[in-house]
């Protein structure tokens, strides 16, 4: 990955923050939304590496910190820790539109769950009952549900290679 | 060299994971809480720009699509609306004479004439990112007057409804930490029967809130659609704002308080606007 992709992956992901906090407001189930900065990330990440992954994630997660209620860091350990995870499959596992990185979205979306179970029991106990619920069921079939659409726009502004590109790598 | 940069880079990636771990753990430490750190304010407003132009944007995009509908919805209203006018005007007149009625009972009883609050309405620009959490930023900030722990109301279907608190306050924008959430408490009490209790959310807005410690003595007097209101027996809120209305009471056996869930006066599906109680001053001001 270049910088210049590197760069356009940390801005989309900023973008997607905020939009996260504003439009996707409307494209809820009973009450619960889609967590596109995760999938975004996750995607970016197998392509990218370790190192971007998690300074991606990192970023991203610091960024959510700034508009969320959560403690300072929740997100940005949580993200971090997917970039990482999402990275060291780099060169191993290769996305195609659909099946892989709905895989890849379960997974994340279990991992953050998991590790927000952990932050939540030292900062917030009262919120564990909301980590799984019915609502982290939502929230995984909505994330899979957006990924082909992100996956193709990852594709289309080039941040993800063409088809085949990958494998070359 | 070439020896040497190979381990060294081989452990980058998982050093560098440490790193951020430990940076986002301190940050967490220091900051849990403290929600007028420095850091996140200057990153809060830093962002609010931005929440503010997306939310204007789509708003303006949503409004044009909406205004040939909304035209002939207006023809219907104002229609309606002149009907009304005709009943209110007779209204206002007895409204008139009551209010001086009012006035001069107040004056016997020596009640205080005018409200000691002044409101700064705002608009919601954005909420919370994620769904673990519940936060409504408002496009208001400490620009506009608005500090930490002032209470948030709404008017809606006639009623003056408790909406949350400011937690955290940022140049351009503020975020109310909404009665759903399940970390926010409000001391309240039954309109009627004026039993107390501790109004609490459940982390949904399509959830029902909960009322604890309500004594078991209460339940004769209490009945479904019971308005509660704030009780003020705490700093931050004032009293009398209504909270929402009784949809079920239950007995748990194991307790020795009744649990009562009630419906928001406010809907926050549909919440736009909001009023701050700028005047309001409480402990932590």
């Amino acid at each position: 990955m270049t910088s210049r992709s590197s760069f356009l992956s940390i801005l989309i992901l900023f973008i997607t923050v905020i939009l996260q906090s504003t439009v996707i407001n409307q494209l809820t189930i009973i009450g619960v939304k889609p967590d596109l900065v995760l999938v975004l990330l996750i995607l970016t990440s197998n392509y990218s590496g370790k190192t971007k992954g998690e300074l991606m994630g990192f970023s991203a997660g610091l960024a959510e910190d700034f508009l969320s209620l959560s403690p300072f860091g929740f997100n940005a350990l949580i993200k971090t820790v997917i970039g990482y995870l999402a990275g060291s499959t780099q060169g191993k596992i290769f996305l195609d539109p659909l099946l892989v990185p709905a895989f890849f979205i379960v997974a994340g979306t279990l991992i953050k769950a998991f590790l927000g179970f952990i932050l939540l029991a030292f900062f917030f106990p009262e919120k564990l009952d909301m980590i799984f619920s019915i609502n982290l069921l939502v929230e995984t079939g909505m994330n899979i549900l957006v990924t082909p659409f992100l996956y193709f726009f990852l594709k289309l502004i080039k941040i993800l290679p063409q088809s085949g590109s990958s494998r070359i790598l | 060299m070439i020896k040497v940069g190979k381990p060294i880079g081989k452990y980058r990636s998982s050093s560098l994971l440490v790193v951020l771990i430990i940076i986002s753990m301190v940050l967490m430490v220091v900051t849990s809480g403290r929600y007028n750190f420095s850091l996140k304010k200057i990153g809060n407003t830093f962002f609010s720009v931005f929440q503010i132009a997306v939310n204007s944007t789509t708003g303006f995009v949503k409004n044009t699509f909406n205004s040939i509908e909304e035209l002939r919805k207006l023809k219907d209203e104002h229609e309606g609306v002149l009907k009304l006018l005709e009943s209110y005007q007779t209204r206002d007149r007895d409204f008139i004479e009551l209010k001086q009625e009012n006035l001069s009972l107040k004056k016997q009883l020596n009640f205080k004439t005018a409200s000691e609050y002044r409101f700064e309405s705002a608009e919601i620009v954005a909420q919370e990112p994620g769904n673990l959490f519940s936060t409504l930023i408002i496009n208001k900030g400490t620009r506009d007057g608005i500090l930490r722990n002032m209470p948030v109301i709404a008017y809606q279907n006639g009623f003056q409804g408790l909406v949350g608190k400011i937690v955290e306050t940022s140049l351009f924008t503020s975020k109310v930490i909404p009665l759903f959430d399940n970390i926010a408490f409000v001391a309240s009490r039954m309109l009627e029967s004026r039993y107390e209790g501790l109004v609490n959310g459940e982390g949904s807005k399509n959830s029902y809130l909960i009322m604890n410690y309500v004594t078991k003595n209460a339940y004769k007097s209490l009945k479904n659609g019971d308005l509660v209101i704030t009780s003020g027996m705490q700093s931050i809120y004032p009293k009398g704002i209504f909270i929402g209305r009784v949809r079920n009471i239950k007995i748990p056996e194991w307790q020795t308080s009744l649990v009562l869930e009630i419906e928001p006066v406010v809907d926050f599906s549909r919440l736009e606007y909001v009023l701050v109680l700028v005047g309001y001053k409480t402990n932590d001001q």
